[in-house]
Order: structure tokens, then C-alpha cells, then sequence
């Protein structure tokens, strides 16, 4: 009952705020924040009853039957979904208090608060789920709502166009993701978890071929199906739209793209674990995948300059350590380090939307500095989510991250030395855009900014060519409360998801023996790992660069032109896709829609069958004459017909 | 005497009672009739199960009528509620009194086992119709109406009538289960058994408004009040079904090569004649007609399996299509109150005048048209996947693309109520207020289609669960 509470309470919100909340904003934002507030109390309640103890069913009702198979949707809580709604329910909350703030005076306000409720209910389907079925529903609910909110400032081009790209990008994805629950159902012949999983070492056994190839069902399966989570958690090749998603609001970067949405991919393989654990190809392909892009993808991130486009990319590249964490089978540690990130990072883009604010909308960190003495709390918060997030040693970042090092360290698949020594690279990578950021925004002097030059496509915040100054409280207290967990997560975490405990039974843990150690032992065990020392490299490079040297950033781009070209066209994935793909794609529309819609479809076709049906219509009309003797006649006429031709057929 | 027949004694008593009210007191007719349905409604809930067969069938209870009275009797009570408004100008009691014979009717005809109740029910039922037809005595169209309606009924009961001969000249019997044994045994049907079951078909599909039999409905529904089209277009719908299962289904159920093919015919011309026929109307109520032939067209491809679960699927049809058809008309009797007008070009702007209306009516159309995930897709699912079940795959691929036809002409109306500028009749009507209770009704009724749709799992399962043991064991 206090279940189904979850995720029922914020769809009820989304529709009272989508209908009588568009024109009331107290209403809408009071609704919606209540109802996911007590969603997340319900959530931690039956969490602390689950969590080490039985998992919890609701069945709700049967939806479809479709030859024989019964289509049911239901609840489904264990450890990991615990985890999952606590963590989405608490960000969710937390944005939803932001955004009262943030939104302010936009002219879709209550439209945004009934789309981040109607979020919290897909994705929190999506976690409950107890199939394959409800997993797909709750994945295109959360890909709609990212949709929607990406382009939620409507009016602006490029808003749409993101939005229009995330959506288009998923869809490939998503082609994945289904064909591979088709084939999981058409081998396992079932869409529930438990029993696919009771059939996975058959579906191991089980060969399919075509074209001359011939893999193991499982294989892949499970490689497509991590198509479609290579889409929704943004990994290479599939990236190129969470970059753009930044033109959403940023509550909506925090809550979707960094905290939760991008993570289905994440919770997707761990909550199939128990299929993927058998495919080592598949393990293989998830782990290089994962490393490239926490590798590639963070190098990205030194060379931009808007200040949500860095965090941005550095999303990419934790989601992308998460990965390789999952394809070294610490699926436990992915979803460890997917809670931790889920913290600092929200905080991070929380934070980056109080300096946006206070800048007038201003996303250059060019424009930026010296704004740790004016908005201290600010400041303080995100220093937090940095020393988190580069895996300074204590913050909840370095326990996640120093395991999945040591996941991947001890992993025996081909390939498991490259990605360690790339992810140790990564991390010295992490601490300089990082460090980067904080140096660039929060030292220095406030560099001029252009009056000339104001973002004020959605209302008025109050303050006009002031100086910057700290955000109002409903701003500032979420990235409080976000930065307790950020710095403590780690900790308090570690027995149950750095070890696995909360996880035992639900994915496949092992349990290696340097590994079940207690948290500080970890982390005195952690000075000693290089890891550390590239982190803190990482960002005495930065503040080398940005602080002590400023004018140096400038002389290596223009000394290394080719390398940061390189960099900040993404690699050429945006050329590769908009130039070749697009186009090709464009061509066969154009020929679909000139000869086979316009001439085949619409011209004999349609316009064929609608002058039949026309013809049709007025035939019948004509036959209807309104005369008593017409209609009578019609009846004996059909009466005789009909004795005449069953009688004769009957012969 | 019978349990089971209280819930019909109760309405025969209510007709009377009610035709002495609307002599006296008029204006209590309504909350009188509301009252004496409900209780029935209560009395059929609890004396339903008692079942068994009386008189020599002439009267039975089993699980298929103890589900099909209460839908009739709840049905009764929406159609009554909707047409309050317009029936309260009109002299009341003969309304209610007329529609309560009506109902009983369908009970009798429901509970019958026998030709003689089959045929009684029917005719009770058929003549109250008539009748409140004529009801607005002033209005030229309505008169002209009912006298088709009478004449065609007359026509169409002499048929069926003719047919039931026949098969008592064939069996020696009037007992639907001692016909059904006699029938069956009799070795190869002759044509005596073809010619008396294609007359009795003809007047049962006459009842049901199925094409070539329809011609009437377009007429009489466009003449008609619409609180009275509202009538006959929903309960009466159910029982013309229930005469078919009884007839053909319990009757003749050995005789499926016989009748299976005529079924077939006639879904797929009712299908095609009503989305066609649709296609060009103007008027609300006939475009409501037109769409009332397609879709009892769509009923009889459950039925014409012949099995226990293709009569569900029918059933369940039915009775969506009666939340469905009540729903709409219920809309089109407030607009007619508050402009009116049945002209579809009319429904412009009703987005604007009155969100709540329009979109009651527009969840009907999308059901109407069989969207999903509405009541009216899973109900067009259900009776495509019984007739594909018995076979007929081609009338059933026929029966979807024929649907997409008529989904044209239900979108028109929610585009005119949407997308179009009010005419003048919207434009400038006065402030009508609807009733309260009506618009909770509507919208319970607006619900209903949505959330069965979604959940159609318990509904269905009675449907299937009513037709338990209908059919003799073969």
C-alpha cells in the first residue's frame, strides 16, 4: 500500500498541476512538492523495511493478455530498487524546493512542475518495475519527460533542437533495448525478471545465427540490450545529446540528466545482472565502452567553457567509470558510486544554477571569478561537490571511485590492464576541469560582464546589473542538504554498497578478499594508491593554470591548436553523425516523402481509396431515401438473398 | 414463483406506479422511476444467483442474465438521468411509464428460455419504443419517425415471428434447449431449417440495426427527442444481442454452418455501411446512427464464433458500446439544451464554452474509434480476437481497415470542437446551466471509458464468467 504510495503520489500531482496548476503557481509547486516529499518519506520507510530483509510485491492489476501470456503490472522492491527510489525521490525533492526558486516568474511554471512530477513517477516505475514490460514503460515515461524539458523553453531554437536530438539519439538506443527484450521473449518466452533470470543459463546454451554469424542468445541479447543503455546513460557512441540537454533549466540538468534519468542505463545492466554475469563478451564490451568514455569524455570537459557544458561532460565521465564498474562485474560498486555521484553531482549543477542566477544567466565562466566572497554558502557547497567528485580522500567520491579502480584492477577480462590504467588517468583528468571550474568562477577578480548582453528570455529575477549576491534561501538550502550526503555518502555507504551487503542476492556480488574491509581501513589503504596523488595533480595543475599563471591556458591552446580542436569537436561524433547520418537519413526521407508518400501513397492510394470512400458515402446516402416503401423493400429483398444463397450454398 | 423474478415484478409494479404518479403528481415521475430502478438494481444483485429454469422455460435465471439485467437496469438510470432536462417539458409519466415497459420488457426477453417469453419481452419492449417516439406529439419529424419505426417493427416482427414458426413446425418445440437437441439431431439441416432461421435472423438483425436491416436506424434517430434516441440507442441495443444469443446461440447452436456464414455477411456490410454511411452527415445524431450500424456489425464478430468466449467478447462489447453510446448522447443532449442545434458544424468552439463537455466527448469519439488504450479498443480487440479464433481472419483484417474509415469521421468531430472557431449557435446561446448531477454523471461515465480501458481485466472476466455453461455441451 505505502508502495504503490510512491509512485502513484507524484503522477497525481503531475496531473492536478498540468491541469488546474497551469494558471495557479502556488498551487502547482505546493502539489507537486508535497506529494513527492511524501513519496520520498514513504520511500525510506519501506526502504528500511526491505533493505536486509525479504523483498516487497504489489500486484496491481493484469493488462493485457495476449495469447496466453498475461501482461502484468506490478511493484516489484528489493535492495536495489530501495536504493534507487530513495536516492531519485530525495534528488527529486530537493529539485522540486529549487526550482520554486529558480522558476521563478517563468511563464511555464506550472507546466515544469507537472513535467518533473510526471519524471519522478516514470522514473520511479521504472525502478519498481518487475519486468521487462513496466522497465520499457517507465524508460520511454522518463525519455519523454526528458524531452519535454529539454525543450521547455520552446521558443528558444536551440532548446527545441536539443531536445528534438536527445530524443532522436535515444530512439537508437531504444531500438536496441527492444529488440532486445523481443529476443530475450521469444527465447525465455517470459518478460519477468525471475523467471528470464531461472532461464539464462539455457539462454547461454542456446545458439542463433544469421548473416553467417552465430553468437550465444544471450550474448546478444545482452549486448543490445546495453544498446539501448549506451542511449539512455549517454556512452560512447551515443553521447553527442547530453552535452546539448544543457539547455533544459538547470534543476532539470540536475534531476535527469546528471542525477537520475542517465543512470537507468547504470541500474538497467545491474538489475540484469544475473544475465550479463554469463556473457563475458558482453562484460568485455560494457567495461572498454565505460572506459573510453570516463576517459575521452573528461578530456572534453578541460577544454569547455560553459560552466554547465564542464559538469556536463564530467557526467559523461563518471557515468562512464559507472560502466566500466559494471562491466568488471562489481555491479554493487556501480550502483555505489551511482548513489554517490547522484549527490554531488546534483549539488554541482544546483550550485552552477545559483552562479547562473546570480550572473544574470550568464554561463561563461570567462565572465566568472572571484565569487567565493560573495556567495559564500555557494561557494562552500560546491567545494564539497568538487572534493567529492575528484575522489578526495573522506568526501564520498573517493571511496566509490577507489573501488571501482580496484574492481577493475582485479578484473581477469582481456582488455581489464588498459581500462585500469586509462581510469587511473581519468582521475587526474577529473581533478583538473574540475579545479578548473571551481579556480575560474570562484578565484580570482569578477571579470567584466557585458551589459549589453542579458539573457532574460524567461522573466525577471529581481536583480539588474547589481553585483552578484548569494541566492535566496529556497535555492541555497537544497545545495545544503545535498552537500551533507555528498561529503558523508561515501562513508556511510560503504559496508552496504562498496561490500555489497544491501545488493546480496539481488546482483552478483563477489566477494574478493583485499576487498571486505572496513571504511576507514579503506580509506588509509587508499593514501597509498596513486589514484590519490593524479586527483590532487589534477588540480594543482588547475590552480598552476588558472591561478597562479593565468595567461598560460591561452599560450597551449594556441600552441596545441590541432589537439583543442580536436577536443572541442567532441572527436567529429557531432560531424560524423550530422554530416553522414543525418544526411543519409534526410536523402531517404526526401525520397520516401517525393515518391512513395506524395505519388504512391497519397496519390493512388489515399487519394484513390478517399474518392472511393467518398463515392461510397454518397451512394449510400442516395440508397437512404427516406421512403417508407424503399426500406421495406430493401428488407425483403435482403431476406430473399439471403434464403437463397445460404440454401444453395448449403448444397 | 421464482426469486429471480422479483427485480422484474419490481419495475412492472414501478411502470404502474408511475403512470399514476404522472397523472397526479408529474414532477415526482422522475425521482420515482430513479428509485424503483435502483432498488431493482439492489434486488437483481441479490436474488440473481437463484438460478434455474420455471414454467418450461419460460422463465429462466443463469449466469448470463443475472449479469445482464443489472447492466440493463444501470443503463436505464444513466439514459433516464441525461434526458431529464428535455423529458421535463414534455407530459413525464408517460415517458418514465413507456420506458419502464420498455425495461421490463428487455428483463422478460432476457430471462427468456422459451419463444413465447423471447418473443413477448421483445414485443413489450418494441412498443414502448414506438411509442415514446411519437412522444412529442408537435414535432413533424418525430411523428414521421415513429410511424417508419412502427411500420418497418411491424414488418420485422412478422418476420421473426414467421421464423419461429417454422422452427416449431420443424422441432415441435417452443423450448430453446429442447429445439437446440431437436435441431441438432434432425442429420443434415433441410431448407425448411435454413429458411426459418434466416427469417428469424432477419428480425433479430432488424432489432439490432445491423445493414441490410438499418434503414430505419438513421431515420429514427435523427427524428427522434434526443433524450428518446438516447433511449433506443443504448438498453435495447443489449437486449436485441441478448436475442440473438438466446435464439441462435442457445437455440440453434448446432446449427453454426447454417447461420455462421449470414452472420459474417451481415457484420461485414453493417461494418461497412455504417463507417461509409457516416462519412458525409452532418447531423450529430445520425452520424451517431451511422457509427451505431458499424459497431453492432463489429458485435456480431463475436458472436458469430459461436463459443462460449466469442459471445463474451460480445457481450462485452455491448456493453462498452452502451457506456459509450450514453456517453455521447448524453453530450449531445446538453449541447441541444444549451444551443439548440445537432448540426456537427455547430460543436465549434465547445472546447471553450465548456472544457468539461468537450473533452467527455472527446474520450468518446477516440472509444468510439477504438484508440487505445480506451474501453473501445480493448472491446474492438476482444471481438477481432474471437473471430479470428473461429477463422474468419479475412473479415477481420476487413473489420480493422474498415475501422480506420470510420475513425475519420469521429476525429472530425473532435477537431470541429476543438480546432474550429464557434458558430453562432454556440456563440451567442444563453447560459444554460447543467445540472449538477449530469455533469458528475457525465463524467463518471467519461472515467469509465478511460479507466476500463485501462483495467478491462474484471469486466471482462464477468463477461466471460456470465457465459459459463450458456452453451450445452456438444
Amino acid at each position: 500500500m505505502m508502495l504503490s504510495l510512491v509512485p502513484l503520489l507524484p503522477l497525481l500531482a503531475a496531473i492536478v498541476a498540468g491541469t488546474v496548476g497551469l494558471k495557479r503557481p502556488a498551487l502547482a509547486h505546493t502539489v507537486t512538492s508535497g506529494a513527492v516529499g511524501f513519496a520520498m518519506v514513504a520511500a525510506l520507510i519501506v526502504s528500511a523495511r526491505v533493505i536486509g530483509g525479504e523483498p516487497m510485491q504489489v500486484s496491481w492489476y493484469d493488462w493485457a493478455f495476449i495469447q496466453g501470456y498475461t501482461m502484468h503490472v506490478g511493484l516489484w522492491l528489493d535492495g536495489l530498487s530501495a536504493l534507487m527510489i530513495s536516492v531519485v525521490t530525495f534528488v527529486s525533492f530537493l529539485v522540486h524546493i529549487y526550482a520554486i526558486g529558480y522558476m521563478k516568474g517563468d511563464p511555464g511554471y506550472g507546466r515544469f512542475f507537472a513535467y518533473i512530477s510526471f519524471f519522478t513517477f516514470g522514473m520511479l516505475m521504472l525502478v519498481l518495475a518487475d519486468g521487462f514490460v513496466q522497465l520499457f514503460f517507465g524508460w520511454e515515461a522518463v525519455g519523454l519527460a526528458s524531452y519535454l524539458l529539454i525543450g521547455f523553453w520552446y521558443t528558444r531554437p536551440s532548446a527545441t533542437a536539443a531536445g528534438l536530438k536527445a530524443f532522436l539519439v535515444n530512439r537508437v538506443g531504444d531500438m536496441g533495448f527492444l529488440l532486445g527484450i523481443a529476443m530475450l521473449f521469444t527465447y525465455a518466452g517470459s518478460l519477468r525478471y525471475s523467471e528470464v533470470f531461472a532461464r539464462a543459463a539455457m539462454l547461454a546454451e542456446t545458439s542463433v545465427g544469421f548473416w553467417g554469424m552465430h553468437g550465444s542468445v544471450l550474448t546478444l541479447s545482452c549486448l543490445l540490450l546495453f544498446v539501448g543503455a549506451m542511449g539512455k546513460s549517454a556512452q560512447l557512441p551515443l553521447q553527442v545529446w547530453l552535452p546539448d540537454s544543457m539547455e533544459g533549466p538547470t534543476p532539470i540538468s540536475a534531476l535527469i540528466h546528471a542525477a537520475t534519468m542517465v543512470t537507468a542505463g547504470i541500474f538497467m545492466v545491474a538489475r540484469l545482472s544475473p544475465l550479463f554475469e554469463l556473457s563475458p563478451v558482453a562484460l568485455t564490451v560494457v567495461l572498454l565502452i565505460g572506459t573510453l568514455t570516463a576517459f575521452l569524455m573528461g578530456l572534453v570537459g578541460v577544454v569547455q567553457t560553459d560552466i554547465k557544458r564542464v559538469i556536463a561532460y564530467s557526467t559523461l565521465s563518471q557515468l562512464g567509470y559507472m560502466t566500466a564498474a559494471l562491466g568488471a562485474s562489481a555491479y554493487s560498486v556501480a550502483i555505489f558510486h551511482l548513489a554517490t555521484h547522484a549527490f554531488f553531482k546534483a549539488l554541482l549543477f544546483l550550485a552552477a544554477g545559483s552562479v547562473i542566477m546570480a550572473m544574470h544567466h550568464e554561463q561563461d565562466m570567462r565572465r566568472m571569478g572571484g565569487l567565493r566572497r560573495l556567495m559564500p554558502i555557494t561557494f562552500w557547497t560546491s567545494l564539497c561537490g568538487a572534493l567529492a567528485l575528484i575522489g578526495f580522500p573522506g568526501f564520498s567520491g573517493f571511496f566509490s571511485k577507489d573501488a571501482i579502480l580496484e574492481a577493475v584492477a582485479e578484473s581477469h577480462l582481456p582488455g581489464a590492464g588498459f581500462a585500469w590504467l586509462l581510469l587511473l588517468l581519468s582521475v587526474f583528468v577529473t581533478g583538473l576541469y574540475t579545479f578548473r571550474l571551481i579556480f575560474m568562477v570562484f578565484f580570482g577578480e569578477l571579470r567584466q560582464q557585458d551589459p549589453g548582453k542579458d539573457h532574460h528570455e524567461h522573466g525577471d529575477h529581481g536583480i539588474h546589473h547589481h553585483a552578484p549576491s548569494e541566492s535566496p534561501m529556497v535555492v541555497w538550502l537544497p545545495l545544503v542538504v545535498l552537500a551533507i550526503p555528498s561529503v558523508l555518502a561515501g562513508f556511510l555507504l560503504w559496508r552496504p554498497l562498496g561490500l555489497g551487503e544491501w545488493l546480496r542476492g539481488v546482483v552478483v556480488t563477489h566477494e574478493g578478499s583485499e576487498h571486505a574491509q572496513g571504511a576507514v581501513a579503506f580509506a588509509l589503504h587508499g593514501l597509498w594508491s596513486p589514484a590519490i596523488y593524479l586527483a590532487m595533480a589534477g588540480a594543482a595543475a588547475a590552480w598552476y593554470a588558472y591561478v597562479a599563471n593565468p595567461s598560460l591556458p591561452e599560450r597551449l591552446r594556441q600552441r596545441m591548436m590541432g589537439v583543442w580542436r580536436i577536443l572541442i569537436n567532441q572527436y567529429g561524433f557531432e560531424a560524423l553523425y550530422s554530416r553522414y547520418a543525418t544526411a543519409a537519413a534526410r536523402g531517404l526521407g526526401l525520397v520516401l516523402w517525393r515518391v512513395v508518400d506524395a505519388g504512391v501513397v497519397d496519390g493512388l492510394v489515399v487519394g484513390g481509396t478517399v474518392g472511393t470512400m467518398g463515392r461510397m458515402g454518397r451512394l449510400l446516402k442516395r440508397l437512404q431515401s427516406g421512403y417508407l416503401y424503399h426500406y421495406a423493400f430493401a428488407m425483403i429483398v435482403a431476406v430473399v438473398l439471403l434464403v437463397t444463397w445460404l440454401d444453395w450454398g448449403g448444397r | 414463483m421464482p426469486l429471480a423474478m422479483s427485480g422484474l415484478i419490481l419495475v412492472a409494479l414501478a411502470a404502474c406506479a408511475v403512470l399514476l404518479l404522472g397523472l397526479f403528481r408529474p414532477q415526482l415521475a422522475y425521482p420515482a422511476t430513479q428509485v424503483f430502478l435502483a432498488a431493482a438494481v439492489v434486488v437483481e444483485l441479490m436474488t440473481g444467483t437463484s438460478s434455474g429454469h420455471w414454467w418450461g422455460g419460460l422463465f429462466v435465471q443463469d449466469a448470463f442474465a443475472a449479469f445482464i439485467k443489472p447492466v440493463l437496469l444501470v443503463v436505464s438510470m444513466a439514459v433516464f438521468l441525461y434526458g431529464r432536462p428535455m423529458v421535463s417539458r414534455w407530459p413525464q409519466g408517460e415517458y418514465y411509464t413507456l420506458g419502464l415497459l420498455a425495461v421490463a420488457g428487455m428483463l422478460i426477453l432476457t430471462s427468456a428460455g422459451h419463444l413465447l417469453t423471447l418473443f413477448l419481452g421483445l414485443e413489450l419492449m418494441s412498443l414502448a419504443l414506438y411509442a415514446m417516439v411519437a412522444l412529442d406529439r408537435d414535432n413533424d419529424m418525430a411523428s414521421e419517425a415513429a410511424m417508419k419505426y412502427f411500420m418497418l417493427g411491424g414488418l420485422s416482427s412478422g418476420m421473426l415471428l414467421y421464423g419461429f414458426s417454422l422452427l416449431y413446425g420443424i422441432t415441435g418445440t417452443m423450448n430453446l434447449q429442447a429445439m437446440a437437441l431437436a435441431l441438432g439431431g434432425a442429420g443434415a439441416p433441410g431448407s425448411a431449417v435454413v429458411v426459418a432461421l434466416t427469417f428469424a435472423l432477419a428480425g433479430t438483425a432488424f432489432k439490432l440495426g445491423v445493414a441490410p436491416f438499418h434503414m430505419w436506424l438513421p431515420d429514427v434517430y435523427e427524428g427522434s427527442p434526443a433524450a428518446v434516441t438516447l433511449f433506443v440507442g443504448a438498453a435495447p441495443k443489449v437486449a436485441a444481442l441478448v436475442l440473438l444469443a438466446r435464439l441462435v446461440g442457445q437455440g440453434a447452436q448446432a446449427n453454426l454452418a447454417i447461420w455462421q456464414p449470414a452472420l459474417m455477411v451481415l457484420a461485414l456490410v453493417s461494418m461497412a455501411v455504417g463507417s461509409f454511411g457516416a462519412l458525409w452527415q452532418q447531423n450529430i445524431k445520425r452520424l451517431l446512427a451511422y457509427s451505431a450500424i458499424a459497431h453492432m456489425g463489429f458485435v456480431l464478430l463475436g458472436a458469430l464464433a459461436g463459443s462460449e468466449a466469442g459471445y463474451g467478447a460480445s457481450i462485452f462489447y455491448m456493453t462498452s458500446y452502451a457506456v459509450m453510446s450514453t456517453a455521447a448522447f448524453g453530450v449531445v443532449l446538453v449541447v441541444c439544451q444549451m444551443a439548440q442545434t445537432e448540426r456537427i458544424a455547430d460543436y465549434a468552439g465547445l472546447a471553450e464554452r465548456s472544457p468539461w463537455l468537450a473533452a467527455v466527448m472527446m474520450l468518446t469519439m477516440f472509444s468510439l474509434a477504438g484508440v487505445p488504450p480506451l474501453l473501445g479498443f480493448m472491446a474492438k480487440l476482444e471481438v477481432i480476437r474471437a473471430a479470428v479464433g473461429a477463422g474468419a481472419v479475412r473479415l477481420a483484417v476487413l473489420a480493422v481497415l474498415l475501422s480506420v474509415v470510420a475513425a475519420f469521421y469521429y476525429l472530425r468531430v473532435v477537431k470541429v470542437m476543438y480546432m474550429d472557431a464557434p458558430t453562432v449557435a454556440l456563440g451567442r446561446s444563453p447560459d444554460v446551466t447543467v445540472p449538477a448531477d449530469i455533469k458528475l454523471v457525465l463524467g463518471l461515465n467519461g472515467a469509465m471509458i478511460l479507466l476500463l480501458g485501462m483495467m478491462p481485466g474484471h469486466v471482462l472476466h464477468w463477461c466471460q464468467q456470465a457465459l459459463r455453461g450458456f452453451l450445452l455441451p456438444s
